[in-house]
């Protein structure tokens, strides 16, 4: 016992050494991984954006060619306002009525309404959404009134995809399309069903 | 900030339809700007002015409140974006409200308001409609006036928007009713019917301050438009 104790006093105290070695390593080698995989992770989520947009293209093409009165009628059809209409291609709501009426649209505008329509298929079709014009306005997060459509209106329309495919957080994707939102939506008040059953703002209770 | 008076940045933001641009089936709303005004107990004759009433206070159902509140408008000097936040604490400020006149300036001031018969009010010119946005600046803007309190114009908004939709069902039923040779008060009666009606759940009218069942109050009430009047 007295022989091997040296031994084994030696064996101990070069230990630490070569533990702090590999612990070291296994901590870069991991914070390699971390790094290759968070670059990875956006790379295929930059990829799996664009693709999308690209299919989504690829849907609107077939509608750009129909007729303006006509894609307005199914855009009505699916449920949304003429209001919502105007707000999400950009236009005012005096210039779609024009265009009911059969005045034509700038091939941008139409290009905008057939976008609309494609993003109302692929919502239904691909992501089995029962009713994307409610869908569109149904808020992300209890905490800010941004909706599907507000999204669409800032142009992000890759948001409004991945929200609807359910790859993000609520918060998640707020964070994307507007980092203040936190911030730009706080408030004092609050909304509520008063008692003859409209809504009214009140302030909020602390 | 949620809690700074806001502003438009352009005049798309502010106004729904300016000029000959608006419909004349658009029942009335807040916001909306008449020529040829005589308010009472301002004694000042006629002119322009915007009605103050509140857009959930405008209708018993969907027939037009007997009075509403106009406040009186007059030409600014130059508005800039500065005014909105900074300045003109009882006015909306109305810029750009001549289109193609972006040198004429006006505000509406919130404490020279009072009283005017609907049916007197029905029968002025429109000089605009504001839009969902600016009706919440007018209504942030009078809340200030009237209490100090400023309220964010998000929460304004949640809770006009079940009142816009219906109006907007409203005027593309009082067009297909026109069309049709059908007189507004009769279409409004039978629209306001519709809209009333409880079937045990909730009337549709109910159904509009939930925002995932708007588009199917909307569907469904162009289906019965079509069908009664034919477009």
């Amino acid at each position: 016992m007295s022989d091997q104790a040296p031994t084994s006093t030696s064996t101990e105290i070069a230990r630490p050494a070569r533990t702090e070695t590999t612990v070291r390593q296994l901590v870069s080698a991991a914070a390699g991984l971390r790094d290759e995989s968070s670059l990875l992770s956006d790379d295929a989520k930059d990829l799996h954006r664009r693709a999308l947009l690209h299919n989504l293209d690829t849907r609107t093409a077939p509608h750009a060619q129909r007729p303006v009165v006509d894609l307005l009628q199914s855009l009505s059809e699916s449920g949304f306002a003429w209001s919502e209409i105007a707000r999400l291609i950009g236009v005012s709501v005096p210039a779609l009525r024009k265009w009911r009426s059969g005045e034509s649209p700038t091939g941008g505008n139409r290009r905008r309404l057939a976008q609309l329509l494609a993003m109302v298929d692929f919502l239904a079709n691909d992501y089995l959404v029962d009713d994307p014009a409610s869908w569109m306005d149904v808020p992300i997060s209890s905490q800010a009134p941004l909706a599907p459509n507000d999204l669409y209106e800032m142009g992000r329309l890759d948001l409004v995809l991945d929200w609807a495919s359910q790859r993000l957080e609520g918060h998640e994707v707020l964070d994307e399309a507007l980092p203040n939102w936190r911030e730009r939506y706080a408030s004092d008040f609050e909304v509520v069903r008063w008692l003859d059953g409209q809504l009214v703002t009140r302030p909020r209770e602390r | 900030l949620a809690h700074d008076l806001e502003f438009p940045r352009k005049p798309n933001d502010l106004y729904l339809a300016q000029g000959s641009e608006v419909s004349p089936d658009r029942p009335l709303m807040q916001g909306d700007v008449l020529d040829g005004v005589e308010i009472a107990g301002l004694e000042d004759g006629e002119g322009l002015g915007v009605i103050v009433t509140h857009a959930c206070s405008m209708r018993r159902g969907a027939v037009l409140a007997p009075r509403l509140r106009i406040a009186r408008v007059i030409r600014s000097k130059m508005l800039e974006q500065a005014d909105w936040t900074e300045g003109f604490s009882r006015h909306m400020l109305l810029p750009w409200l001549i289109p193609g006149n972006l040198e004429h300036h006006f505000t509406a001031s919130l404490e020279d308001a009072g009283i005017v018969k609907s049916e007197s009010a029905m029968q002025l010119p429109r000089l605009a409609c504001l839009s969902p946005f600016g009706i919440t600046l007018l209504q942030q803007r009078v809340i200030l006036s009237a209490s100090r309190h400023i309220v964010p114009t998000s929460d304004l908004h949640l809770v006009n928007a079940p009142v816009l939709a219906e109006l907007e069902m409203l005027e593309d039923w009082r067009e297909a009713a026109r069309k049709n040779g059908t007189s507004y008060d009769e279409a409004e009666a039978i629209f306001d019917e519709l809209m009333s009606a409880d079937a045990g759940d909730g009337s549709l009218r109910d159904d509009l301050t939930e925002p995932a069942r708007r588009s199917v109050v909307r569907r469904q009430i162009v289906d019965v438009r079509r069908e009664r009047f034919g477009s």
